[in-house]
């Protein structure tokens, strides 16, 4: 009890130090707002990529990677405290893990009964949700290093990008946000969907159900299938962007004073869990449309 | 347009991710169904063991209601042996007092038959005595002294006898 209180006592000190320095800072960075707003909306767009224009495969976008990271390393580290301290009887941690993946696992064994096939979809689907859980969670509710880009075209016609890190202005830079990840994860979810589906039901059943319920609809069932991972990407992607966009477009026309917080709060905390909710819940129902 | 380029990001991602999946289910996946196993095999062991302690003590219930009645059976038979015992007891005694009784009678009228022998040879005596008493007053002036001596001698020695 009085190891409670005290950790109670060093959290608050922390939040409290946090809330000073986030105080000034915004003070501070008020001061270098730009008048104009077109010079900040019109940069909502743009993105931080690094390499020779045109090549994709040696293009890279640094925000997206380290972010990606970051939240890879805090959701080890939550891991491996869970799993140095597990044992028949849950401590603390170890409930919480327990109940977030008995949730997740439920919803798996509710729409995939076989055992063979809920398992992998269940590692597939929990991890997705953690990882965008805590992506959306760190890039969308704590303020952080925000990276602004602003593009211009120099003599020769390049695209030449101005890379500016602005503190406690905006949120981390979200993963999610990054269409590059989401279309990652969708067109993985839909490549183990269909290999579950012929893993399943055998390759005859697999390509016959393209032709039903008449052979006519198989550039239908073609499309619908296709047309999955990019609404499964995209749904996320535009969510993620469309709310960092708007607290953006907001905070600027608040002078990044008061209203950003509780906007990260609205669009970290629901929309951020929402979203990943949705995402691993449409992964599984894919699976388990192809499975069963 | 930055937002809709796909570039090597995706491809890092897709490493990172299942990198991260890997870790993940050596780190919580596996130990989570693994918990869950030994937890299920152990309530189940529990149950199986809480159905045997029942069974048993069912089993032993059902040899203590035996042995009760056993008992009980026991107690019934050696009570209405004791009740005969002592019915037996009282009869034998009855029957003891009842000869004793008969015995005292007897002795009573063995004695009462003797004391009335006695009181009768008494009376014998008395009679005699009286009769030879009255005899003599009778007889008195028509002995001689000598005739009296004698025959006072000869009914002194019978009366000895």
């Amino acid at each position: 009890m009085s190891k409670n209180t005290k950790i109670a006592k060093k959290v608050k000190v922390q939040f409290l130090i946090f809330l000073a320095i986030y105080i000034t800072v915004g003070l501070i960075n008020a001061r270098y707002l730009p008048k104009d707003p077109r010079e900040v909306i019109g940069n909502v767009a743009n993105r931080w990529i690094v390499g020779p224009e045109g090549v994709w495969y040696l293009r890279i976008n640094p925000a997206t990677v380290v972010m990606s990271f970051v939240v890879i390393a805090i959701l080890i580290w939550f891991a491996r405290l869970v799993y140095k301290e597990f044992s028949l009887i849950p401590t603390r941690k170890q409930a919480f893990a327990e109940s977030l993946m008995e949730f997740v696992y439920d919803i798996v064994q509710s729409s995939i009964p076989d055992e063979k096939y809920a398992r992998p979809t269940f590692v597939i689907a929990m991890t997705l949700f953690l990882y965008i859980a805590v992506s959306n969670l760190i890039s969308g509710f704590i303020p952080g290093i925000s990276v602004e880009v602003s593009k211009v075209i120099n003599e020769s016609g390049q695209v030449v990008r101005h890379v500016k890190f602005v503190l406690f202005n905006d949120t981390f830079p979200a993963p999610t946000s990054d269409l590059n990840t989401n279309l990652t994860y969708a067109v993985m979810v839909f490549l183990i969907s269909q290999y579950f589906g012929i893993k399943a039901k055998g390759i005859k059943a697999w390509l016959k159900g393209f032709l039903e319920p008449i052979p006519i609809m198989l550039p239908m069932n073609i499309i619908g299938e296709l047309a999955k991972p990019v609404s499964h990407s995209l749904r996320l992607f535009g969510n993620i962007t469309g709310g960092g966009i708007l607290v953006l477009a907001l905070s600027y026309f608040v002078k990044y004073m008061f209203l950003p917080p509780f906007l990260w709060a609205y669009f970290g905390i629901f929309s951020g869990l929402i979203q990943a909710f949705v995402f691993s819940t449409l992964a599984i129902a894919y699976i388990a449309s192809q499975v069963s | 347009m930055d937002l809709f380029e796909i570039n090597l990001t995706a491809v890092i991602q897709l490493m990172s991710f299942l990198f991260l999946l890997w870790m993940l289910k050596r780190l919580l996946y596996d130990p989570f169904f693994s918990m869950i196993e030994k937890r299920r095999q152990k309530i189940e062991g529990e149950l199986a063991e809480a159905e045997q302690i029942r069974r048993e003590a069912e089993k032993m219930r059902k040899e203590a209601e035996k042995l009760l009645a056993e008992a009980n059976q026991r107690a019934q038979s050696i009570i209405s042996k004791a009740e005969a015992e002592a019915e037996q007891i009282v009869e034998s005694a009855k029957q003891k007092a009842r000869i004793e009784a008969e015995k005292i009678k007897q002795e009573a009228a063995m004695d009462v038959e003797r004391q009335k022998q006695e009181v009768f040879q008494q009376i014998q005596s008395v009679a005699t005595e009286l009769a030879v008493s009255m005899a003599m007053k009778i007889l008195k002036g028509t002995l001689d002294e000598k005739a009296k001596r004698e025959y006072l001698l000869k009914f002194l020695r019978e009366h000895e006898r």
